[in-house]
């Protein structure tokens, strides 16, 4: 049984004893009341026997006032009989006191023989004395009636009594164990699931099994309604904290590149303006000295102009390749990492030998990578050429190593040097923009290695360092899936 | 003759920067001491070591007139700003003012150099001649000082 239909027991039951109790109780009250009647009726009785005693004793009769007395003395029968019901006849039949209600149509039926011969004496149709002898027979018959009626009705309310007060005793016991016990199952089936819920979380599907077969019908369609909402509220929990992750990350990297944006614009624009402004002067001092004759100093700084046209020239080269690291490009080739490496020594060339390093390269290639080829160009060329261009002169020999190759599902690049190193507190910023730490050693823009880590970016790839005074070594790793 | 010139230091990383100052202060025509640093730290190592300088060069040390650029690598022109003004609380370089000398400068940056009241002036790279410096130098050092 579900609990809707053991609730509706619950009110059932209760609803029965609460209307058998009342019932019980109308039905005991009706027992007082018609003591009551048979009380008043011996009133009327008295009043109408001290009417007849004073006419008997020679005072005129006053057929009106007897006529009253008798209409009221009439009125308690009436209503005693009006008040039986058929529950009532029948009890009195079974235990035998239907008498009493025999009693009060006997009364009434004396009654109305005393009003017609109150009429008849009116009319002149019985004598005085025939009139007293009818009276003073009603009013005994009266009497005797009256007694007779408290018998049987004692008899019925007893009866009454000692039926309805145990039946409603019985029913209300009844009723509390049934109530109790329905209130016991619904409580424990509720307890049942509270502890099933929160004892500590096995698996799911064995949780749903417990679920099936420990609980009923409605509290099941509870939790399945339950775990509906809750799931329902968590996915929109979790949606909308994804989203809010979202929009925050996005808002920072968002708020980054518009800041390196604004760093890189004004660094640019800087390194742009001063070797051409510093080119003016320059030029101007050369028609200053060609005016005085000093021609060595005009030579001095046309070479000064040259040089600082060639960093110009750099940095520009630089800035675009920058530029363009962020777009993706359709010039996708088959790369030859051993021409890549041939044709970056012959432009390095010049470090390799100023320097006096020595520059060795070992590829081992499982595939052909098939992508880029400029990215891939510019990563190693600038790896190597920083490896080149802070070397240690205090070290006996200097050499730079690259090697290429694949393991598992990445493409591996790593560039050592036994230069200078990169020192500890700097390490972090060394892709930081425009970022130089031995400004004495050689010249550059500090491009490059942001240049390499926009195109590490690119392909979803990582770079790590090491560095001391013993030297440095960057390792690339691309995943081969990103790199076409 | 008088020997004794005023001491100035140009804090440059640039060194066709520090040419062409120089070469501009030559046409002025003024007697100066010229020192060079290559950046912040540099001539913030230079001036902390006041007491063994001054021993050597009692006359041309401390300088009276930095030229300072602001983008240089280690120590930029506003992180030795910031130091320097914690130095002057220590050495006696009270008379030492500094002179911007710079191509370009961001707001935020003009800003706080604007905060430091030992900066006299701002020189943009590539943009004044030699006898607008010359103007510039008389108004902020004294020669006659120096003259005897
Ligand atoms: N292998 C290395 N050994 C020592 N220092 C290095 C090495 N690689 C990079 N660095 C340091 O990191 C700085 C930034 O390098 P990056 O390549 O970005 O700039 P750069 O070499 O100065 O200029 P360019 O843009 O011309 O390459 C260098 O100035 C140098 O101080
Ligand atoms: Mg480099």
């Amino acid at each position: 049984m579900n609990i809707s239909k053991k609730l509706i027991l619950i009110v059932i039951l209760t609803v029965t004893v609460a209307s058998v109790t009342i019932f019980s109780a109308f039905e005991i009250a009706k027992g007082a009341k018609f003591h009551q009647l048979n009380f008043l009726h011996l009133k009327y009785i008295n009043q109408l026997t001290k009417s007849f005693e004073s006419i008997r004793q020679g005072a005129p009769i006053n057929t009106n006032t007897i006529k009253k007395d008798i209409l009221v003395i009439r009125q308690q029968p009436i209503e005693c009989l009006l008040q039986a019901n058929v529950l009532n006849k029948f009890i009195m039949n079974i235990i035998n006191t239907s008498q009493a209600l025999t009693i009060c149509k006997k009364d009434i039926m004396i009654a109305n023989t005393a009003l017609e011969s109150i009429s008849q004496y009116e009319n002149s149709e019985i004598t005085r004395n025939e009139f007293i002898t009818g009276l003073e027979h009603a009013i005994y018959n009266f009497n005797k009636n009256s007694n007779e009626f408290e018998q049987p009705i004692n008899k019925t309310v007893t009866f009454i009594l000692i039926t309805l007060i145990p039946l409603v005793l019985i029913i209300s016991m009844l009723n509390i164990i049934i109530i109790s016990y329905l209130s016991r199952t619904i409580s424990s089936s509720i307890r049942n699931l509270t502890i099933l819920l929160s004892s500590k979380s096995k698996d799911n599907a064995n949780l749903d099994d417990d679920l099936e077969s420990n609980t009923t019908d409605e509290l099941k369609a509870l939790i399945i309604a339950a775990k509906q909402r809750i799931k329902k509220d968590l996915l929109n929990l979790e949606f909308s904290k994804e989203l809010q992750a979202i929009v925050k990350t996005q808002t920072a990297s968002l708020q980054q590149a518009n800041d390196e944006l604004a760093q890189f614009a004004y660094r640019a624009s800087h390194d742009l303006k001063s070797p051409l402004s510093g080119a003016k002067s320059l030029a101007q001092f050369i028609i200053q000295d060609i005016k005085t004759g000093d021609t060595d100093e005009a030579i001095n700084n046309a070479k000064k102009i040259h040089q600082q046209m060639e960093k110009l020239e750099k940095l520009v080269i630089d800035i675009l390749a920058l530029a363009k690291a962020d777009i993706g490009s359709e010039d996708v080739t088959k790369i030859d990492f051993d021409q890549l490496i041939v044709d970056m020594t012959e432009r390095l060339d010049w470090l390799i030998k100023d320097n006096n390093c020595t520059f060795e390269a070992t590829m081992r290639l499982s595939k052909t990578i098939t992508s880029e080829k400029a990215r891939f160009a510019q990563i190693i060329e600038n790896l190597v050429s920083n490896g080149l261009k802070y070397h240690d002169k205090n070290k006996a020999s200097s050499y730079v190593k690259c090697d290429i190759f694949d393991r598992g599902n990445e493409l591996i690049i790593i560039v050592s040097d036994n230069g200078l190193g990169i020192p500890k507190q700097y390490q972090s910023q060394v892709f930081d923009m425009f970022k130089r730490f031995h400004v004495d050693t050689s010249s550059g823009s500090g491009i490059g290695m942001a240049l390499v880590k926009k195109h590490i970016e690119y392909f979803d790839g990582e770079i790590s360092l090491e560095s001391s005074t013993a030297g440095t070594t960057f390792k690339v790793t691309l995943p081969m899936d990103k790199i076409v | 003759m008088n020997t004794i010139k005023p001491p100035i230091l140009i804090i440059d990383d640039d060194e066709v920067d520090r040419y062409v100052l120089k070469r501009l202060i030559k046409e002025t025509q003024l007697p100066l001491n010229i020192f060079e640093k290559k950046d912040g730290q540099e001539a913030l190592d230079f001036l902390q070591n006041y007491e063994e300088n001054k021993k050597e060069d009692p006359d041309g040390f401390p300088p009276v007139l930095i030229f300072l650029d602001i983008n240089m690598p280690r120590v930029n022109g506003i992180q030795f700003l910031e130091e320097f003004a914690k130095l002057r609380e220590i050495i006696e370089v009270d008379s030492c003012v500094v002179m911007m000398f710079s191509s370009s400068a961001r707001e935020e940056e003009k800003e706080k150099i604007m905060t430091y009241d030992f900066v006299k002036d701002y020189l943009v790279k590539g943009s004044f001649k030699a006898d607008e410096l010359k103007e510039k130098l008389l108004s902020i050092i004294d020669f006659s000082l120096y003259e005897n």
